[in-house]
């Protein structure tokens, strides 16, 4: 244990029991949290970062026991004392804060936010109802919550993401305590929420001299948080040391892969790491890791399991690194990625898609009888063009208008205005107003693929029945039972899936073998466009690296256009060629991928581009962050939709709507785009300045 | 929240209108009145009735009007003299015949319905937070002894044990004595004493029921992130169980407590009459038989209108229970 340290977890192994076995969920998990220091845990799901958490705090579900292992915080073994010790309650939000994920799940919404904070300091200060409200007030000031002394009385439904976001840090921080867990506190908001989040925790961090133990799967949050990163692996630390060690010369083969695996810029096949964190109950023999390493020796790694080692500044569990390291050679590198096309627009083929002015514009009835209409406009006078072969990625904040574009466009919803021209066998026609049975043949040409892989399967049908539905659907009758059962293989084979699983269940696949299913359903009946809606959002880096893989192969084997609905920019980067950007309903910004992030010309791109987080980037100014949140699009401001948030709004912004200009290849909706100056991305994070081998 | 309660109050009305009309041409619907009843029994006993006597009786009872005409006459009464019509069958008017059996309903549902919570919420959870322990074995096992026993058995097992141990008398509300007796603390008594039986009888089914449901819906409460941010907090597990994951899982249990109280009124009829209380069940039931008109239609109307209320009761419940359901009414108020 240093001498610096405020927690030491030594030892510390936990196990799930069911009636019928026992797995181990951590093993053997140490590390030291300094005073005032930031450590991060990283790691992909199930390595058990919150279970970490969980139990440092001792709140772990009735199955989940501590066998063995200390928990040292402030002279006291927590993994010694009784679960109901007084001593463990008094620390418990008094000494140790908790934030996490979804801050509307992690508050109650029968209470108000005032309530919920007011219990957390008096649970832990003899203070009166009176002081405690003040304080509360006082608590809700420092996180930065616009009009606290009304938000104090309103319910985490009144707030948006941000705000709960918010309220959850102001209620752990109530009481002063010492240790700060955030447990992935970002990953449900928006990346310009996320910036300013982050700003806030570090500020509270420098005022308070908190420590903060940080639970991410996003490398990019650790580089900006962190002083100090553990990278776990199914329940192990497989690598620690300072951030610039993990970094820039990350030495474990999973630290590696972990960031090889982050999409770069431009179209490269990405590095993957082949297979899935397996489950507890299938833990390797030896090294947890070697199944999915490269670099894995059969007859060591496969059999011992490695000891945790010093290298350098840091600790890593790998035999490359302990007695046998004359085995190994690290400097081999996963295969450099091969930059597989070029981005520019003439390769195109014809155009395929135009949309013209398509607007949607969702009712609302209300009152007494449902006499009154509310008009929530969701896509407004929306004008673009895919062309053949080509990735048109859509980005924007949530509630942008991303998702209701992408289902317009499938006829998902009807548009309330304009046309969406689809040019197929020679036709070019509108496709906004066909009958059910034009449109059945227009679906088996643009398809949709959806986010959460896990609801978007039945459930109830094999993987063999999902993929073959939309060919059993064709307009002209399903094809004889055996051009079927050999068409729905090849697709398995296409999207990289053994077709003998076929006749499995979604629940038996992983997440991104099922977004593979997701994938072979959207081709099955040999589309022209796929409509793309977060199609790795929900899934691991590793695995999120495979399917934009196999996106790509399949754009380049079968000329596929995508439009491409995202939030996350990192992604953006590495598959579009075109970037639309969105707010509240409207396109603001449309022009060449590497344009859009160099020199973005609408100050919305400059916002969101200035919030991406990426390993080894540097920190942008805090200036551009965006305050307060997007409009609400049932009374949307008169003039420009973004001037209310807009760093460079001036009267004109705020009475007139500013039209679409071309700007040198920029398509941008500002009254100032020629008169200002934009920071991007610049090319500060090209792939050539990853970290390189370990020296 | 006033204009919450008018805009439901206003659509109350327009129910119990909309059940009137319904619940008076169902009982006329089908071919045959009261009058060719009497018809027919006088023919039993031998005696025929002459066309013009029949024609007689059927312009005394009013049956010889439209359909359309009794019904309105039917509601001009109730409206303007708060006359519900006469019984036939009873030969007595109809406020008269149902006025304490109405009381006694109400009194019986509601006292089911209180037993129902008392018992069925503590346990319920207990049953969740000790999940598989033997407690939550023992109530799973006695409650689905509670919904497998049909209510008439269960009614006279507890007869029988009441007439044998505690001596009373069997059948009824009152005993014997206070059948007619005014209203005294000594009646009151004595309606205690009867009241027992009927509440368990009826209760027991929905306590089961209740058990199970809150027992579900509060297992899946108890991991949720917000006992998890509570329990981090610091907070003690009973104080954080109530205020939290139990306060969150009375939600569907209070919309769904009108269903329960339909079931008590509905099925307080077998009860009634297997244990002859004087409540209105048997008095549908017979009403029902004869065609006796007025009667049927005003008791339909009031136990629909009892359900409307329950209806009206368990979402003022609910606003009080869920801040989001009350600022939602509020915010159409603001419009």
């Amino acid at each position: 244990m240093r001498t610096d340290a405020l927690l030491s977890l030594q030892g510390l192994t936990v196990s799930f029991r069911d009636r019928r076995r026992r797995s181990i969920a951590l093993r053997d998990v140490g590390f030291d949290l300094p005073h005032a220091k930031t450590v991060a845990i990283v790691g992909e799901s199930g390595c058990g970062k919150s279970l970490t958490a969980r139990s440092i705090l001792r709140i772990l579900d009735t199955n989940a026991t501590i066998d063995s292992g200390q928990v040292l915080f402030e002279g006291v073994n927590l993994a010694g004392t009784s679960e109901k010790s007084p001593v463990l309650r008094d620390i418990r939000g008094g000494r140790i804060g908790l934030i996490y994920q979804e801050p509307l799940t992690a508050l109650s919404s029968f209470y108000t936010v005032g309530n919920q904070i007011m219990e957390a300091v008096r649970r832990h200060q003899d203070v009166t109802r009176k002081q405690a409200r003040e304080r509360a007030l006082d608590l809700l000031h420092a996180v930065g919550m616009p009009n606290p002394a009304q938000r104090l009385d309103a319910y985490t439904f009144e707030l948006s993401g941000g705000q709960q976001q918010r309220v959850m840090i102001a209620m752990a921080l109530g009481p002063h305590p010492s240790l700060l867990i955030a447990d992935e506190p970002t990953t449900a908001l928006d990346v310009t929420t996320q910036a300013v989040i982050l700003d806030l925790l570090q500020e509270l961090q420098q005022s308070q001299g908190m420590s903060i133990l940080f639970i991410t799967h996003d490398l990019g949050v650790v580089s900006r948080m962190a002083d100090e990163v553990v990278v776990m692996y199914l329940g192990e630390v497989v690598e620690h040391g300072t951030k610039a060690d993990v970094l820039t010369t990350p030495r474990h083969p999973y630290t590696r892969a972990l960031l090889a695996s982050l999409p770069g810029r431009g179209q490269y096949r990405q590095a993957t790491i082949q297979g899935t964190v397996p489950t507890l109950e299938e833990r390797p023999a030896g090294c947890a890791f070697a199944p999915r390493c490269a670099f894995a020796r059969p007859g060591l790694c496969d059999v011992q399991r490695p000891e945790l080692v010093r290298s350098g500044g840091a600790h890593v569990r790998c035999h490359a690194f302990g007695d046998a390291a004359s085995m190994f050679d690290l400097s081999l590198q996963p295969e450099r990625p091969e930059r597989t096309k070029t981005r520019e627009s003439q390769r195109f083929g014809e155009r395929i898609l135009d949309l013209r002015s398509v607007s949607k514009t969702f009712e609302k009835r209300e009152g007494l009888f449902g006499q009154r209409v509310r008009e929530i406009k969701a896509v407004q006078d929306i004008s673009l063009e895919l062309r053949q072969g080509e990735t048109l990625a859509i980005v924007g904040e949530s509630g942008s208008g991303k998702t209701t574009l992408g289902q317009t466009i499938v006829g998902l919803h009807e548009a309330t205005h304009g046309q969406v021209m689809f040019a197929t066998d020679g036709l070019d026609r509108d496709i906004t107003d066909l009958s059910a049975a034009e449109w059945r043949n227009v679906r088996q040409s643009i398809r949709m693929v959806f986010q959460d892989p896990f609801s978007s399967l039945n459930p109830r049908m094999t993987a063999f029945d999902i993929v073959a539905e939309p060919l059993r659907q064709r307009p002209g009758g399903p094809p004889p039972e055996p051009d079927l059962v050999t068409k729905v293989h090849e697709l398995f084979r296409l999207v990289g899936l053994d077709p003998e699983m076929s006749g499995r269940y979604p629940h038996a696949f992983s997440g991104g073998q099922r977004q593979r299913i997701g994938v072979a359903r959207a081709l099955a009946p040999d589309p022209k466009v796929i409509i793309a809606d977060e199609p790795v959002s929900a899934l691991d880096v590793s695995v999120q690296a495979q399917v934009l893989n196999l996106l790509r192969d399949l754009q380049s084997s079968l000329g596929l256009s995508y439009i491409f609905i995202s939030h996350d920019l990192n992604v953006v980067a590495s598959l579009a060629h075109r970037v639309a950007v969105m707010y509240a309903g409207r396109i603001v910004e449309l022009a060449d991928t590497d344009e859009i992030l160099d020199c973005p010309r609408h100050p919305y791109s400059e916002a969101l581009l200035s919030a991406v987080l990426t390993p080894g980037r540097a920190d942008q100014d805090s200036h551009l962050r965006l305050p307060g949140d997007p409009p609400d699009p049932s009374s949307l401001p008169r003039g420009c939709v973004f001037a209310e948030r807009c760093a460079y709004a001036t009267d004109a912004c705020t009475h007139e709507v500013p039209e679409m200009r071309n700007l040198r290849g920029h398509l941008v909706a500002c009254h100032h785009a020629e008169a200002l100056v934009l920071h991007g991305l610049r090319n500060e994070n090209l792939p050539e300045s990853r970290p390189g081998p370990n020296s | 929240m006033a204009r919450f309660l008018a805009r439901r109050l206003v659509l109350m009305l327009l129910t119990v209108v909309a059940i009137s009309v319904i619940s008076f041409f169902i009982i006329i619907l089908p071919p045959g009145d009261f009058v060719d009843r009497l018809v027919q029994e006088a023919n039993q006993y031998g005696e025929n009735l002459e066309p013009h006597e029949i024609e007689d009786l059927r312009r005394n009872y009013g049956l010889d009007r439209s359909a359309v005409e009794q019904y309105f006459v039917w509601v001009r009464n109730i409206l303007l003299r708060g006359d519900f019509g006469y019984s036939f069958g009873w030969d007595l008017p109809v406020s008269e015949l149902i006025g304490q059996r109405l009381g006694l309903t109400a009194l019986l549902s509601v006292v089911t319905l209180l037993f129902v919570w008392i018992v069925a919420i503590p346990v319920g959870i207990y049953a969740a937070v000790r999940k598989y322990s033997l407690g939550d074995y023992v109530f799973t096992f006695l409650g689905f002894i509670g919904l497998a026993i049909p209510n008439f058995l269960l009614a006279l097992v507890l007869l029988y044990i009441s007439f044998r141990y505690f001596g009373q008398s069997v059948g009824g509300l009152f005993s014997p004595e206070y059948v007619n007796a005014p209203w005294t603390l000594a009646r009151f008594a004595d309606l205690l004493s009867h009241l027992w039986i009927p509440v368990i009888v009826l209760g027991t089914a929905g306590t089961a029921e209740i058990i199970r449901k809150i027992r579900a819906n509060l297992l899946d409460e108890l991991h949720r992130p917000y006992v998890l941010t509570a329990r981090a907090k610091g907070l003690g597990e009973t104080h954080l169980l109530l205020k939290y994951p139990v306060r969150h899982s009375l939600n569907p249990f209070v919309s769904e407590l009108n269903d329960l109280f339909v079931k008590i009124v509905s099925g307080e009829t077998i009860v009634a009459v297997v244990l002859g209380l004087q409540t209105t069940g048997p008095l549908l039931l017979e009403a029902l038989k004869e065609e006796d008109l007025y009667l049927a239609s005003t008791l339909i109307m009031f136990l629909s209108f009892l359900a409307v209320l329950g209806t009206l009761v368990s979402d003022l419940l609910l606003m009080l229970l869920d801040p989001k359901i009350r600022r939602q009414a509020a915010s159409q108020e603001m419009m």
